[in-house]
């Protein structure tokens, strides 16, 4: 077992907070170790969903994860969208944030799409500079999270894995191993998953996603509209055996069902966690 | 109105359709290129119009490593692909009359043709259609008028959705508004109130899109708007030619007094019984600010 370096405690199992579901939480407060918010759904609405927030951050724990940092992009840090998303963090009280290994657009445009980084040793060098001025400016550890990606540049040099441990190295940032991107890209790209997870620093490793997704044959698209399937499942076990018990989290954002079924994915989670106890006798 | 929602990944989808015509992809040396260079590379073969895609992926193999399973082309068209599902989703969830009244098609085309005059510079989708009803209006759809009226009235519906909430001033306070302050008072309304004057009738036009009532273009009718968010709903009501000309006063930050001799003026039917029931209704819809 390895301890995260910032000894983050577990939180237990939770699950993304989406409007579909808001009636359900507030009429029947479930169970739920805690939820996680899509970070921009949020900054720079005084409207219902931060009036939904307020109410459910005071029951449970709120988790933030970006998708617009663009922390890879060659455009310089919008500081606009720090200060925003400072504010929220403030306001749920988070202990980190995440968002993407990714950029979504430059040239002042952005395609909202977690576009690939090249992993170059030139990419690193420039993602670290920014995330160590974007850990200042927040004053909380940013989460890295492995994106799901459908091609890989003419010239890469190093795999994903090496890239994040060194980028965590020369950061200190923590890492958001989404163990369901994992299987995608390794699908796509032809390596080894488990490898993959063999060899990520386990100490960084702060919290797990877990979704569904959509076979197409030759290539997996990381949709999000669907139950975990059993070679994900598989991998998250793995995670448990080489790191300990981390945050873990459901995705389910395309085709939501009702809170009973992610709920269930979500219970469906702890269950491997459980020891194997062999039969004697 | 549908509330906008972004989720945490890629949306499902499968390979596009390619342009009918083959992309010519150059087998080459790979040439080094420098991060800038990569990221201007694969942003412009995502979001160019088709017209300029052969000439953006003319040098695939400089950048795009020979895969797995897929050829680069093909990895290419899965984030190609993805970036007009974005753009077309989010609009047609701000600009739900303006997607129905063009049909799926037409409106795609439409945003698509848009999106490459007005590129979305936010890390937010919200302000993604900010320009979209000038660019309606200086568009040579049939209708234009029409559809950009009924933009308007979504745009700012979409705005108020997300204006901050502050209180309102309660009917109570409204009505004790004692008449020797009313040359000086201004009433400001809350953010969370926008007046909105059209020439058809857009708003019940739109009520009738979001029951699904299949509603036919509208002939012209002039039609005044109070758009207001109540307990986070969003409701909005036809006001009456002198109500609307009052409310717009005030909104303005005309002085009370001065503002109801103005519409009394203009609209000499207008007594104290119906503007005691006017200020009665708005203190009850808190469209002032406290």
């Amino acid at each position: 077992m390895i301890v995260n370096k910032w000894g983050f405690p577990d939180l237990g199992f939770g699950m993304g907070l989406r409007t579909v579901h808001y009636s359900h939480i507030l009429e029947h407060w479930p169970q739920v170790d805690f939820f996680e918010i899509i970070v921009e759904n949020y900054m720079g609405s005084g409207g219902r969903p931060i009036y939904m927030l307020e109410q459910i951050a005071e029951r449970y724990p709120v988790l933030l994860h970006g998708v617009s940092l663009s922390v890879g992009s060659t455009d310089p840090i919008d500081f606009e969208y720090l200060k925003l998303l400072k504010n929220l963090i403030g306001l749920v009280k988070a202990r980190w944030v995440s968002d993407h290994l990714c950029w979504t657009g430059i040239l002042g445009r952005n395609t909202h799409d977690l576009l690939p980084m090249p992993l170059t040793q030139e990419s690193l060098e420039h993602v670290s500079r920014r995330l160590k001025v974007i850990q200042d400016y927040l004053e909380v550890p940013l989460v890295l999270e492995n994106p799901s990606t459908y091609l890989e540049w003419a010239q890469d040099q190093l795999t994903e894995w090496d890239y994040l441990n060194a980028l965590t190295q020369e950061t200190d940032c923590g890492l958001l191993l989404d163990v369901n991107n994992v299987y995608v890209s390794s699908y796509n790209h032809g390596f080894s998953a488990q490898e993959y997870i063999q060899k990520i620093s386990g100490e960084h490793v702060v919290y797990h996603h877990l979704s569904g997704h959509t076979n197409n044959g030759t290539y997996i698209v990381d949709t999000h509209d669907d139950h975990v399937i059993d070679e994900v499942w598989a991998l998250y076990t793995q995670c448990y055996q080489r790191l300990g018990a981390r945050t873990t989290m459901v995705e389910w954002d395309a085709e939501i069902p009702p809170f009973e079924v992610v709920h269930a994915e979500v219970l469906k989670a702890a269950t491997c966690r459980k020891p194997v106890v062999s039969k004697v006798g | 109105m549908a509330e906008r929602e972004v989720v945490s990944n890629a949306k499902g989808m499968v390979l596009p359709e390619r342009s009918p015509a083959p992309v010519r992809v150059s087998r080459q040396k790979v040439q080094a290129h420098g991060l800038r260079q990569q990221q201007a590379w694969l942003q412009q073969v995502v979001t160019c119009p088709p017209d300029r895609l052969e000439e953006a992926m003319a040098n695939t193999g400089d950048f795009i490593k020979e895969g797995y399973g897929l050829d680069p082309e093909s990895r290419l068209w899965i984030y190609r692909g993805m970036f007009p599902l974005r753009m077309v989703e989010s609009l047609q969830i701000d600009f739900p009359g303006v997607a129905y009244t063009l049909g799926p098609e037409a409106f795609e085309a439409l945003v698509m043709s848009y999106v490459e005059e007005h590129p979305s510079s936010s890390w937010t989708l919200n302000h993604l259609g900010l320009h979209f009803p000038a660019y309606i209006a200086r568009s040579s759809l049939r209708g234009r008028t029409f559809l950009h009226q009924l933009a308007v009235l979504e745009l700012n519906l979409a705005q108020v959705f997300d204006e901050p909430e502050v209180p309102a001033l309660n009917p109570e306070a409204l009505q004790s508004l004692a008449p020797e302050g009313w040359d000086e008072l201004v009433l400001q309304p809350r953010p969370t109130s926008r007046l909105l004057k059209f020439d058809y009738p857009v708003s019940h036009y739109l009520h009738q899109v979001d029951n699904e009532l299949e509603p036919r273009r509208p002939v012209r009718h002039p039609q005044r708007i109070l758009i207001m968010r109540q307990g986070y709903q969003m409701n909005r009501v036809v006001l009456p030619e002198a109500g609307f000309h009052l409310l717009r006063d005030l909104f303005s930050g005309k002085k009370l007094a001065p503002a109801v001799e103005r519409v009394v003026r203009k609209f000499p039917a207008v007594g104290a019984p119906e503007l005691q029931r006017w200020f009665h209704q708005w203190g009850d819809w808190g469209i002032f600010r406290a």
